[in-house]
C-alpha cells in the first residue's frame, strides 16, 4: 500500500470517487496513534474503542470543512482529546462524582482492566500520572510518551508554548515526588 | 532509582495491551458505523416527510368533518338561504317554452269556468238557505195561530 502524504489524502477526500478510499487510508494511518493517546486518558480499552470510533465518525462528518490551517494529525488529536475529556466529564456528571473520585476510579481500572500487561514500575508511573490535574496530565502524556513538539501540543490544546513548558515541568516534578513517596 | 526510571527508555513503555487483531479490524468497524449512520440519515427524510403528510391529512380530515358537522347541524331554512341567489330569469325562460298562448287561453277559460261554477254554487246555497228560513218562519206562525 502506497504511503500518501496528508495533503494527497485530503485532495483525494475532496473528490467524490476517492472519498471513501482516502478516508479509509486516513483511519489506517492514524488509528493507532489516536488509540494510544485516548487510552492514556481513559485507561479502559472498551471506552477507548468507543471514543476512537466516535472520533473518526466526527472526522468523516467534518473533514470537508478542514481548512488545512493546522496539520491533519494535530486536528485529529484535538477531536480525540475533546471526545475523551467529554467522556470523563459525562462520567463525572452521570455518577455525580467529584474530580478526585474519577481519577481514583481510573486508577482502580488500571488494576482490574483485562488488557493491562506491565511491570510494577510502569503501573506506578501511570498511577502517578493519574494524580495530575487534567491539563498537566495531557501535556505530560503528549510530551513524555508521544514525544510531540511543544508547538504541536500548542496546536492541539490551544495553549501557549511557554505555559506548556511550565505545565510539563510541574508535572515531572509531581511525578518524581510521587514515585519517591512510594 | 525510581527517578532514573523516568529518564530511562523503559519509563516510556505503556502497560496497556489490545485484543489480538484489534487494529486490523478497527477501520472496518468505523466504516460500518459510518455506513449505518449515512443510511439512517437518508431514511430520516422520507420518514419526516411521511409524518408531516400524515399530520396534514389528519388536519384536512378534521376540517372536512367540522364543515359537514356544522352544515348538518344548521336548520334547513338557513341552509336554503345560504345556497346563493338563484337566477329566476333563467328558470322562467327555461320553463316559458313549455307554455304558449293557447295554454294561456285555456288556463284563463278554465279559471272563468271554475269561477262561474263557484258563483252558481254560492247562489244556490244562498237561495236554499233563505227558503229554509222562510219555511221555518211559516211553521212558527202557524203554531202561534193554533190555540
Amino acid at each position: 500500500m502506497k504511503d500518501y502524504s496528508d495533503k494527497e489524502l485530503l485532495e483525494m477526500f475532496r473528490s467524490n470517487e476517492t472519498r471513501s478510499y482516502s478516508f479509509n487510508l486516513i483511519v489506517r494511518k492514524y488509528q493507532e496513534r489516536l488509540y494510544w493517546h485516548v487510552r492514556k486518558i481513559v485507561i479502559s480499552h472498551d471506552d477507548t474503542d468507543d471514543i476512537v470510533q466516535n472520533t473518526f465518525i466526527k472526522v468523516w462528518g467534518n473533514l470537508e470543512s478542514f481548512r488545512e490551517e493546522s496539520q491533519l494529525f494535530t486536528w485529529l488529536y484535538r477531536i480525540a482529546t475533546n471526545e475523551a475529556l467529554t467522556f470523563l466529564k459525562r462520567k463525572r456528571t452521570k455518577f455525580l462524582l467529584p474530580l478526585v473520585d474519577v481519577e481514583q476510579q481510573l486508577s482502580r481500572t488500571l488494576e482490574s482492566e483485562p488488557f493491562i500487561d506491565g511491570n510494577e514500575l510502569e503501573i506506578k508511573l501511570q498511577k502517578a500520572v493519574l494524580k495530575l490535574p487534567e491539563k498537566q496530565r495531557l501535556v505530560f502524556n503528549m510530551k513524555y510518551f508521544e514525544e510531540l513538539k511543544y508547538e504541536e501540543i500548542s496546536e492541539i490544546l490551544g495553549t501557549s508554548v511557554g505555559a506548556l513548558k511550565a505545565s510539563f515541568h510541574h508535572a515531572v516534578k509531581k511525578i518524581e515526588d510521587s514515585l519517591e513517596e512510594d | 532509582m525510581k527517578n532514573n526510571f523516568l529518564n530511562s527508555e523503559d519509563g516510556r513503555k505503556l502497560p496497556y495491551t489490545v485484543p489480538e487483531g484489534y487494529f486490523d479490524n478497527l477501520h472496518a468497524k468505523i466504516q460500518d458505523r459510518i455506513a449505518a449512520k449515512d443510511s439512517t440519515k437518508k431514511r430520516f427524510i422520507p420518514v419526516a416527510l411521511k409524518t408531516q403528510l400524515s399530520f396534514a391529512a389528519g388536519f384536512a380530515f378534521l376540517v372536512v368533518l367540522a364543515y359537514f358537522g356544522f352544515y348538518i347541524a344548521k336548520p334547513i331554512s338557513q341552509r336554503s338561504i345560504n345556497q346563493g341567489n338563484p337566477n329566476y330569469v333563467e328558470i322562467v325562460s327555461r320553463s316559458i317554452s313549455q307554455f304558449d298562448d293557447k295554454d294561456l287561453y285555456n288556463a284563463v277559460e278554465n279559471k272563468r269556468k271554475t269561477d262561474s261554477l263557484k258563483r252558481v254554487q254560492q247562489r244556490m246555497q244562498e237561495f236554499y238557505y233563505s227558503r229554509s228560513r222562510n219555511c221555518l218562519s211559516i211553521i212558527e206562525e202557524k203554531k202561534e195561530v193554533r190555540p
